[in-house]
């Protein structure tokens, strides 16, 4: 999804997510967790799995929270020594609801992925500069900053002032003596970033942004049609013809257009992401080749 | 053609005259080199070349022969360009960096990209354009400063020292680049250095500035004619020096010249005999290491190989070597800040290691409440040179007077051996002499281990030198040795006088030979300092009994609130929480908390524009919330929330684009939500406990409401920017954006210690942990009014946690930063 223009990629995640959160239906929800699975695994590897793991505690959380408080249904399983009764369809809502938590996890996993800083950074810059300004220094001093404490810490590891070992009030005294002689420093080395910045011309006229992404058809057609999916599937969804409830019992009603809608929509990032992969695999035999007949 | 024009031009701070009457004009082409002892106005008149901001002004500044204002800066004609590298940097990617000066004047945006692409192909940066800019080396750094000004492409560069960071390589390459862009392109350059020695061969011109005035102008030759003995050519390279001594006709501007004029003065003269006393050392080691082998990424590629060293007590032993050579991972390893792979390293005694950086040394207001009150220290204190010091604060005094502060106050705490990284780097060569004196004054004492590119110090102030190459020491000898030996490595008075005459190691010794003198030693003045007492207070019996109570009541409390002690609230078994507030305050006395005042200055009457938005706000939020309840769904809730979140979000960053913060608040604000994620790594300790809050409050105080909100939401976008994003991440932008929010609106007239404490405790309980708990409810549960409540008291123990940590944190860090930042906004006059 990286080389695809980050405005896409934003509306088509956006809209995934929305809809995944919103859309109370346990087909959507399943269909959506298993793409976004997909979307993960083909953008992160085995790491977003890794992920998954540690979201089932939650969700385990959140199954039984929904048992325990709501005891609408008709089905009842069990009756709780408090008189509160736990009903089947709660169960099925909890899970149902998980199953949906966990598809918003892992979409998430690979939105992360795909709206790296500088991609976030290049959406932000074109409406408001200078809040893309004020990210990009914040990011610019993060690494710094860390590396000025890194040094200091061991200054005074040298001076008998450990905050690796020892007392933790006395550790945690050291660390805030160290923060706060790093942010001295840095008080007095932004003075120079600032007169930096104004001798280059900060703040005579209005920001621009001269970075460009260029938007080939392919990422019109992909935001089109993402923006045309999302439309519909949003009339059918007011309409009620997406319904599902739980209580007092399961009903429900199937549109055909709507499912088919959301797998589209669903498999945009897969698609991309997985085109980009078997280029890449096409290009690496071809070096490898290359390589071999050389 | 006439650039810039400063006629019958003074300036100065405060009724004293940093500069008076100059007259200096730059014309196209021109390559001026200016010259002066340190604090003599170099770095002032450049700054008024430019254009700066504070000071009395007399006279006219022309620039492009029109009348100009004095703190008008012409970025299209005038690039300026200071010493520091990585300060000058603004943003985060190299390629943004690059477009900065375009984007800022809103140049044309194909012309910005065409620009930024001939210059990074004229300066060989092409390969770093998809870098970050904390990924460069200081030499790439001030490289990508160079050809960010050159984007507009002005007519005159302004450089301050642009050298004095970087190591040879990287200066080398600066300086080249520097005359190419004169030659080539007709830009003029006006140049401070202290290390002259490669630039006065550059320069077309020279200037002389001393106490602010400029005692000499012209090309090279007349002007160091005109200043004959003046105590500045000391600092100039040895072939200057020497013409200076023995006059002549050709003037030397490189070592081939200044060897042919002293084998001129060899055929008619005798020269002075240099003696030199052996120095004794003492036979016991301080440090021994035994073929030490280190490594940071395996053992392909090794830093340290099997290196031996032995440094005996009371020496002072320089390591000189190349780029990459491994001299700071040694440093390093003798420090005991690395371990090695294989090998040993045994020491006796305490080692001290002197930061790059010695500010980060000092923590308190003064320099004199570093020290100790006994002999000791004021034993250092005067051999350090600092007397006249003592009173200052740490960050107005010069990098020199820094260094040697910091030397005096590591020697106070009683340590064996010293360790210098790249102390000259920097430095004036004023400074450097000082810093020489000092070693001397303790060699014998104390060992010392330098690590330098400078070869003219090492010459100076060693006893032996190592050569460090691919990890391993080459060569290990006294210092004549070593010199004499070298032929590339070595001081500029060894080439010049070898097969001339022998026993010349430094830059004075080969003046010695002529004149019979070496220079003499520099002095300070120092001004009488009324040394004030520093007592501690005794611990009174009032706060004993304080703290007892408070210990008391509070552990009643904690007991009433968990259940133990039966007892009946109105508000649920959780309100009994309330009652810690009377132990809390009880233990603030117990503790002895200064309750210190904090006014920020600040005339806060909101304008139009923030009313509007405000009202608009104030509409829209409940507005959403009626219409939301009219829909049937379950989820309504969560859509509602997040709609509401950012009719909430948008107004605070809408005003921060309408205000086009300035520069100085723009980057006050990028450091602070850059400390606030950078603590999270820095309390690794505590894993659940962070500082993101406290460090909000802060910033809320001293910034004030707009601000504050700003630091609080940017530092949550941009730390889940960096550690993945969630559902949450809107929900806590807009916790904590109004934790700073409400922060700067209650402490907009100042506030004290005790308030500071109770807001740190409150919002972070009654704020930031219900909309998060409150959130996690709307997230996770099919959410109804017991979920949400459910969530809520199930969040409470945590958020109490989190509510007292903050407080911990505002009590030890808070009221010492604090004062920091509300001097940084005084003096920059940010957040009016």
């Amino acid at each position: 999804m990286k080389y695809i223009h980050p405005v896409t990629s934003l509306v088509i995640f956006l809209s995934l997510i929305l809809f995944t959160a919103v859309i109370q239906n346990p087909l959507f929800s399943l269909i959506s967790l298993i793409f976004a699975i997909t979307s993960a695994v083909l953008t992160k590897g085995k790491t977003a799995l890794k992920g998954l793991l540690y979201c089932i505690p939650l969700c385990l959380f959140s199954v039984i929270i929904n048992v325990l408080f709501v005891n609408r249904g008709i089905t009842v399983l069990y009756t709780l020594p408090g008189g509160n009764n736990i009903t089947a369809e709660a169960l099925l809502s909890g899970i149902s609801f998980a199953v949906m938590l966990l598809g918003l996890f892992m979409w998430f996993i690979s939105f992360s992925y795909v709206m790296s800083a500088d991609r976030v950074l290049y959406i932000f810059s074109s409406f408001a500069p200078s809040l893309a300004l004020l990210i990009s220094m914040t990011l610019k001093t993060i690494p710094g900053l860390t590396d000025s404490f890194k040094r200091t810490a061991e200054l005074y590891q040298l001076m008998g002032k450990s905050i690796k070992t020892g007392k933790l009030s006395k550790r945690i005294a050291y660390s805030i003596e160290i923060l706060s002689s790093v942010l001295k420093l840095w008080v007095i080395k932004g003075t120079t970033t600032a007169l930096s910045m104004k001798n280059r011309g900060y703040g005579t006229k209005k920001r621009i942004s001269a970075k460009k992404i260029k938007m080939t058809p392919t990422d019109y057609f992909l935001l089109c049609l993402s923006l045309l999916l999302s439309g519909t599937l949003a009339v059918i969804m007011i309409s009620g013809r997406l319904k599902f409830s739980f209580y007092p019992y399961i009903s429900f009603e199937i549109n055909t257009i709507s499912v088919m809608v959301f797998l589209i929509l669903c498999l945009l990032p897969c698609l991309t992401e997985y085109d980009f992969i078997l280029k890449e695999n096409l290009r690496k035999e071809e070096r490898d080749g290359n390589n071999k007949a050389a | 053609m006439e650039i810039i024009r400063l006629h019958d031009f003074s300036f100065g701070y405060n009724k004293e005259n940093v500069l008076t009457d100059i007259d200096f004009t730059v014309n196209k082409g021109d390559f001026i080199l200016l010259c002066g002892m340190s604090a003599s106005g170099k770095s002032t008149l450049l700054s008024c070349l430019k254009g700066c901001s504070e000071g009395n002004f007399k006279g006219d500044r022309l620039v492009l022969g029109k009348k100009a204002g004095y703190n008008e800066v012409f970025p299209c004609n005038i690039g300026y360009i200071t010493q520091d590298p990585d300060s000058q940097i603004v943003c985060h990617s190299v390629l943004s960096e690059l477009y900065f000066s375009g984007e800022s004047i809103g140049m044309d945006k194909e012309k910005i990209r065409l620009k930024a692409a001939e210059l990074s192909v004229f300066f060989g940066i092409e390969g770093l354009m998809g870098k970050t800019t904390d990924q460069l080396s200081g030499g790439e750094k001030q490289l990508l400063n160079l050809a960010s000004v050159m984007l507009t492409s002005p007519d005159v560069l302004i450089l301050d020292e642009p050298t004095a960071q970087l190591d040879p390589v990287g200066r080398n390459n600066l300086l080249s680049l520097l005359s190419r862009i004169n030659k080539e392109l007709g830009t003029a350059i006006v140049i401070a250095e202290h290390n002259t020695r490669d630039v006065i061969s550059l320069c077309k011109s020279m200037a002389v500035i001393d106490k602010g005035k400029i005692i000499a102008l012209g090309d090279v030759k007349s002007c160091i004619e005109k200043i004959k003995n003046h105590p500045l050519l000391r600092s100039m390279p040895a072939g200057v020096r020497l013409f200076d001594a023995i006059g002549g006709e050709n003037f030397p501007l490189d070592i081939t010249g200044a060897k042919q004029l002293y084998k001129a003065y060899s055929e008619n003269n005798t020269f002075y005999d240099i003696k030199r006393e052996n120095p004794h050392f003492s036979k016991e080691n301080v440090i021994e290491l035994k073929n030490v082998t280190f490594t940071y990424f395996g053992f392909d590629k090794l830093v340290i190989n099997k290196l031996s060293l032995n440094i005996k007590k009371g020496e002072c032993l320089f390591i000189l070597g190349g780029n990459g050579s491994g001299k700071t991972t040694l440093l390093r390893l003798i420090a005991g800040l690395e371990k090695p792979a294989v090998g040993d390293v045994y020491k006796t005694g305490r080692i001290a290691l002197l930061p790059q950086q010695p500010l980060l040394l000092f923590t308190k207001d003064t320099v004199k409440e570093e020290f100790c009150d006994n002999k000791a220290s004021s034993d250092v204190i005067e051999l350090c040179n600092i007397s006249h010091l003592l009173s200052r604060h740490p960050t107005e005094l010069s990098g020199g007077e820094l260094q040697r502060c910091a030397i005096a106050l590591l020697l106070s705490m009683d340590f064996d051996t010293l360790l210098l990284d790249e102390p000259s780097k920097g430095m004036d060569k004023e400074s450097v002499e000082l810093l020489g004196q000092i070693i001397k004054a303790l060699k014998g004492n104390k060992t010392i281990i330098c690590v330098s590119h400078d070869t003219d110090f090492a010459a100076e102030s060693s006893d032996r030198c190592a050569m460090l190459f691919g990890g391993d020491i080459i060569s290990l000898e006294n210092k004549e040795k070593f010199f004499s030996g070298n032929e590339f490595f070595t001081t500029d008075g060894v080439i010049i006088s070898k097969g001339i005459k022998d026993n010349v190691v430094s830059d004075n010794d080969l003046i010695y030979t002529v004149t019979g003198k070496y220079p003499e030693k520099s002095d300070i003045k120092i001004p009488a300092d009324n040394p004030t007492e520093n007592k501690k207070a005794p611990f009174p019996l009032y706060r004993k009994i304080c703290l007892g109570l408070g210990a008391v009541t509070g552990i009643i409390s904690l007991l009433m609130a968990g259940g133990v002690i039966p007892l009946k609230f109105p508000g649920g078994q959780y309100s009994g929480l309330l009652t810690l507030i009377v132990p809390v305050i009880l233990l603030i006395i117990g503790l002895g908390i200064k309750n210190r005042k904090f006014t920020p200055d600040r005339g806060k009457i909101p304008t139009i524009t923030q009313i509007l938005v405000g009202t608009f706000t104030l509409i829209s939020v409940p507005l959403t919330i009626a219409l939301g309840n009219m829909l049937t769904d379950e989820r309504k809730w969560l859509f509602i929330s997040i709609l509401v979140l950012i009719e909430c979000i948008m107004p605070f960053f809408f005003l921060f684009e309408l205000k086009r913060p300035s520069p100085k608040e723009i980057v006050l604000l990028s450091i602070m939500c850059g400390i606030a994620i950078a603590g999270r790594e820095i309390f690794f300790f505590l894993p659940q406990v962070k500082p993101v809050a406290a460090l909000v409050i802060i910033s809320g105080v001293a910034f004030g409401w707009q601000a504050g909100f700003i630091t609080g939401a940017v530092t949550m976008l941009v730390s889940n920017l960096l550690f993945g994003q969630g559902v949450y991440t809107p929900f806590q932008m807009l916790a904590m954006g109004l934790v700073g929010f409400f922060a700067g609106v209650i402490f907009r007239r100042g506030c004290n210690t005790a308030g500071l404490l109770i807001y740190g405790f409150l919002s972070v309980f009654l704020l930031y942990g219900p909309i998060m708990n409150i959130s996690q409810a709307l997230l996770y549960t099919n959410s109804n009014i017991k979920t949400i409540l459910a969530a809520e008291i199930a969040g409470i123990p945590m958020d109490i946690i989190h509510g007292i940590s903050t407080v911990a944190f505002l009590l030890l860090g808070g009221v010492q930063l604090l004062p920091v930042l509300l001097r940084a906004v005084k003096k920059s006059g940010a957040f009016k």
